[in-house]
């Protein structure tokens, strides 16, 4: 099987099978583009993500390596965020923190699987809160003054519990 | 980035002013510290888009950057297109067509066009979950007039209904409003006025939130025998429809009927009924004839409530959407009140919404 290397932002060098990394995009289209050869012995500087999340986005791509390409989104048909495996949503266990940082590689490595199970995720942990629950889960600060709060409100009257 | 993000991407890329400097490469991160904030704001809006309105409403409620975020107009406009073809309901004051700048709405004369509403504004408008709630504040006034109402002598509306629908694979509708007792009484019938036109059921409705009689008339194209007889042609059908005047038809020009214009004149309210089965898009379609010859200015007065029953035979047949419809029937056009109203002929579901809609407004108007 020939295998690429991949250096993260904090220097550890990953040797993954070429087909496991072309589910990155971005990874595909500079093999493509360069026409890199597998004994190419240079690891492929990843300076946007750390060894940790890398080591997670490859552990991902491994397990996803035989998955059909995934189809292409019709922007008028509802998404579901409810159909996430059973293995992804283990995988997915993890710090928030984590989380961020793996859609951010996966928006950086152009892997429209791992991007779209996560930001689902990510989804899934604000449906059907209130904006108080929204703020706890997410540490977000309350930043409206009086007057933008109660206008705030008023808009949205419409959707609070009757 | 592929397919539907990378167009989100791109389009939102203009509309939403970048306040981060996320695109730079960042180093050195630690992951206790990456928060929902750290995410582009692509990303954030593909999030909130896989949500429905009132999580987005939510969200928009918990902090000023999410705030601004929330009122894209890319993910209104998505949100809309995603969500109206699953309404139950449209009305002719909730039609996204007549707010929204399209091929239709142009067609529309400047008196009726709204000032520019953004996105939000619109699906706000238009959603039958948030509509109801908004126009509910007007429910205070509403209160008074019904109470003042209760205490004039109870006027029951008659109510005309007639379409194709009656005459396809949903003719079971009259049969089961007369059968369902659940869900109707039937208090008798009474006789027609107009050379035997006019003829039908007062019937009584038994839900839970209202409970409003109504007088029924059903017009048929043709006799039960003569429906059987041309089966689902929908050619045939209109050729040979009893309501419009037989020698203008020979000509091509669809009159209503003398007699038939006599019962347009005597009813409150219409009721349109469609077969909207998958597949009977045409059929709705030249459904337009019929509706408009029979609503004419010259019959039924303009405020006079139009209640179009967008009917499928069971829950299992899949189903035009509502919004479709509307479009198909161009209500846009109508001048007169609408609402569509999604129904299965067999379980009755939507009907009781339906119908009391329709005989609030009939009960408003004749006064």
């Amino acid at each position: 099987m020939p295998s690429i290397k991949l250096s993260s932002s904090d220097g550890e060098v990953f040797s993954v099978e070429v087909e496991i990394a072309k589910q990155s995009n971005t990874i595909k289209t500079m093999l493509e583009d360069l026409g890199m050869d597998e004994e190419d012995d240079e690891a492929v500087p990843l300076p946007n993500v750390n060894a940790a999340i890398l080591k997670r986005v490859i552990q991902w791509c491994t397990y996803h390596k035989d998955d059909p390409p995934p189809p292409e989104d019709d922007e008028n048909k509802e998404k579901r965020t409810d159909d996430i495996s059973s293995w992804d949503a283990d995988f997915l266990k993890v710090d928030q923190g984590t989380l961020f940082e793996l859609i951010l590689a996966a928006n950086y490595l152009d892997i429209k699987g791992l991007l779209d199970v996560t930001c689902k995720t990510v989804a899934n942990m604000i449906k059907g809160k209130s904006p108080e629950e929204i703020r706890k889960t997410f540490n977000i600060k309350n930043d409206f003054t009086q007057a933008e709060e109660d206008q705030v409100r008023r808009e949205n009257e419409w959707c609070e519990e009757k | 980035m592929m397919g539907g993000l990378q167009q989100f991407f791109n389009k939102n890329r203009e509309e939403v002013e970048i306040d981060d400097d996320y695109q730079q490469p960042r180093k050195g991160y630690d992951s206790l510290t990456t928060t929902f904030h750290d995410l582009p704001i692509p990303i954030q809006l593909y999030i909130f888009s896989l949500l429905d309105a009132k999580t987005v409403c939510h969200i928009s409620a918990s902090c000023r950057n999410w705030n601004r975020l929330c009122n894209d107009e890319i993910l209104w406009k998505n949100m809309l297109l995603r969500d109206m073809e699953s309404w139950e309901t449209i009305q002719h004051s909730t039609h996204p067509d007549i707010y929204s700048n399209n091929q239709e709405a142009e067609e529309l004369t400047n008196s009726t066009r709204n000032e520019e509403l953004t996105a939000k504004e619109i699906y706000l408008r238009c959603s039958p979950e948030s509509s109801r709630l908004i126009n509910n504040q007007n429910d205070s006034l509403r209160k008074f007039s019904s109470i003042i109402r209760s205490m004039l002598p109870k006027k029951i509306p008659k109510i005309a209904m007639f379409g194709p629908g009656l005459e396809t694979s949903t003719s079971g509708i009259v049969q089961q409003m007369l059968n369902r007792r659940d869900v109707f009484e039937s208090l008798g019938m009474f006789p027609g006025q107009f050379e035997g036109c006019g003829s039908g059921f007062t019937m009584r409705m038994n839900s839970p939130s209202t409970n409003c009689t109504f007088n029924l008339i059903t017009l048929y194209s043709a006799s039960k025998m003569e429906r059987e007889k041309y089966g689902n042609k929908n050619e045939e059908r209109l050729k040979n429809n009893r309501l419009f005047d037989n020698q203008e038809r020979q000509k091509g020009v669809y009159e209503v009927h003398r007699a038939i214009r006599e019962v347009c004149r005597n009813v409150d309210a219409f009721i349109f009924v469609v077969d909207a089965t998958k597949g009977c898009e045409q059929d709705v379609s030249n459904g337009q004839i019929e509706l408009n010859a029979m609503l004419h200015d010259l019959w039924s007065l303009p405020a006079f409530p139009v209640l179009i029953l967008s009917c499928i035979p069971s829950v299992q047949v899949e189903r035009i959407p509502c919004i479709k419809v509307a479009r198909l029937l161009k209500l846009h056009k109508l001048r007169k009140p609408w609402s569509v109203q999604n129904c299965d002929t067999f379980t009755l579901a939507g009907i009781a919404e339906g119908l009391s809609w329709l005989v609030e407004r009939a009960i408003r108007t004749s006064k």
